[in-house]
């Protein structure tokens, strides 16, 4: 009996836990954090573009409890998910609808440099590519390979390829498919020789 | 603690229960609540003595989300198996979904007893196209006993988490109450019988099996599960088998470590006791023995590209009193991914089988598989 008061004791605490604590933001940043961090504890970490947006809303109710995952673990990823699945078309950074290299065009056409280096940037905390790289001053990404060091394995070429084809020469490539147009995937090039580690 | 402590402190938790539980209102439903995923396998395996034989499975797995708080979940299976077609339920839980760290599941559900049964199984989620030698459910070595003696069963169960501070750090507990294992099939012969857990096995002494697994998280690439389960066993099927002393108690430990994304190490070992009656037919007695038994694997898988070589050893000691009752493995493997969750799986297993009076019995296997999640 004293052992039953006291699990329904601490079950009733728990549940008690003020709704307010669930009210907390993610970021973007974050999501794609624990998404690199705790699907690949089990999986290999699914594309976001496997599923709509909806469906990720499902099925993380299932990881959550089979991972035992956080209600804030559990946001944070489905929000990286969505934010990321350029096949729903609902994602808030899905697709087209940011083109920071596009409007980096200065008159006439000519894009700056640092112009080009600064939409990169942006591109690359947009898109959250540190969740799963190593890149300028992040370095908790695991899943890719590092980009600070990318250019001294790989060619230019190389990663304008694989940024617009993550699955051009690795079928089983977890990184999602970003639609990025040919200014961006130069932008975010730009961004990686700017910080390369020659 | 006195007890007039632990009845405050629960009347207290008590009138603040009703605040979350209550007073909001039921939250609509999403616009799309089901989903259909899951899993399957084809492949084609050959066991040396034995003529060589294909297999297929297909487990769908239902999901339904009725609310933000309320969740159920489904796992069919469908395999062939001796000739014919195998059909299961492997779990079937509703969970609610009480706060950001706390659930509570009740149904048929997957036992956190290690992580292997619960977590990994799977067959595009198990990096060795063969589940370790003691799991045995599908899959398993002819003529080895698996040495996991619960898969799924019926009860409650109670999830929490804690946070621990930076990324993917936390700390978990998952604790149960099952209606626990009664006998399957008892060759008076072995002193150890087989197990039944689930919905028709029901509950024959009265005695629940309560458990529990503590999970560590301390960084993104490393886990650390403890876990431990306690229970009751009667023989008798139509009978109740009240005030049984015949008991089975484990103890669990898992791990897993990536030093790098590209490198998976995990290990799994468990013990158990499994109290049997032995008969002393000279006095025409009775005593309770205890069985210790012991198994557990450890492997390593290193992902190029697509490829994936793996290894693993694995080990079953179905009765640590008798050296000649043991499985010893060495396997080989090797993993070509199609996608992240689609594979083309080979791999060969050294089976040492040391059951039969001490001959040492080769049962080499090799299987090829296509393993895909959906």
């Amino acid at each position: 009996m004293r052992r039953l008061t006291m699990v329904s004791g601490l079950v009733a605490c728990l549940a008690a836990v003020p709704t307010g604590i669930r009210a907390q933001e993610v970021t973007l940043s974050e999501g794609g954090q624990v998404y690199a961090a705790t699907c690949s504890r089990c999986h290999n970490p699914r594309s976001p573009s496997e599923r709509s947006d909806a469906e990720w809303d499902v099925i993380m109710a299932h990881m959550r409890t089979r991972g035992n995952l956080s209600g804030r673990e559990t946001r944070a990823v489905l929000y990286f998910l969505q934010a990321t699945n350029v096949s729903s078309g609902t994602g808030e950074h899905a697709g087209q609808a940011e083109r920071p290299g596009a409007m980096s065009q200065g008159p006439g056409g000519a894009t700056p440099d640092t112009d080009q280096v600064a939409s990169g940037l942006q591109l690359v905390e947009q898109k959250a590519c540190m969740a799963c790289h190593k890149i300028g001053p992040h370095k908790v990404g695991t899943v890719g390979p590092n980009l600070n060091t990318v250019l001294t394995r790989r060619d230019a070429h190389y990663v304008l390829r694989k940024l617009e084809s993550p699955t051009m020469d690795n079928p089983a490539s977890v990184m999602p498919q970003m639609n990025l147009s040919a200014e961006q995937r130069e932008a975010i090039l730009a961004y990686i020789v700017s910080i390369s580690k020659k | 603690m006195p007890e007039s402590t632990l009845r405050r402190s629960w009347i207290v938790a008590a009138l603040f229960l009703p605040a979350p539980l209550l007073a909001q209102t039921i939250p609509p439903r999403p616009s799309h609540s089901f989903v259909v995923s899951g899993y399957g396998t084809a492949g084609w395996l050959k066991t040396q003595g034995l003529p060589n034989g294909s297999f297929a499975s297909l487990n769908p797995v239902l999901l339904f989300r009725m609310t933000d708080k309320i969740f159920a979940e489904a796992e069919l299976e469908f395999g062939f198996e001796d000739g014919g077609t195998a059909t299961g339920l492997e779990y079937a839980t509703v969970h609610y979904l009480a706060n950001d760290y706390l659930t509570v599941s009740a149904g048929k559900f997957l036992v956190p007893f290690g992580v292997f049964s619960q977590r990994l199984h799977p067959s595009w989620i198990n990096r060795f196209n063969s589940m370790p030698p003691f799991y045995g459910h599908r899959g398993g070595i002819p003529g080895v006993d698996p040495l996991l003696p619960v898969i799924g069963d019926i009860g409650a169960m109670v999830s929490t988490v804690a946070p621990l501070g930076g990324v993917g750090r936390s700390l978990t507990f998952s604790g149960y109450v099952t209606n626990g294992p009664r006998v399957s099939e008892h060759d008076m012969g072995r002193e150890r019988p087989d197990f039944a857990f689930g919905a028709f096995s029901g509950d024959n002494n009265n005695a629940k099996m309560v458990g529990g697994r503590v999970g560590l998280v301390l960084a993104p690439g490393f886990e650390l599960d403890l876990s431990a389960l306690r229970s009751k066993w009667g023989e008798g099927e139509m009978t109740p088998n009240l005030g049984t002393s015949l008991f089975l108690t484990g103890y669990n430990v898992a791990a897993e470590y990536r030093p790098v994304a590209a490198l998976e190490l995990r290990t799994e070992w468990m013990w158990l006791r499994t109290g049997v009656e032995h008969m002393d037919t000279t006095t025409s007695t009775s005593e309770i023995e205890t069985q210790p038994q012991f198994g557990g694997y450890a492997q390593a898988a290193l992902r190029q590209g697509a490829w994936e070589p793996v290894l693993r050893l694995g080990l079953v000691n179905i009765n640590q009193a008798e050296e000649n009752e043991r499985l010893t493995q060495y396997g080989v493997g090797l993993n070509y991914w199609l996608s992240p969750s689609v594979a083309v799986m080979a791999a060969f297993e050294l089976n040492r089988d040391h059951f039969n009076n001490g001959a040492d019995m080769p049962n080499n296997r090799f299987l090829i598989h296509w393993a895909f999640g959906f």
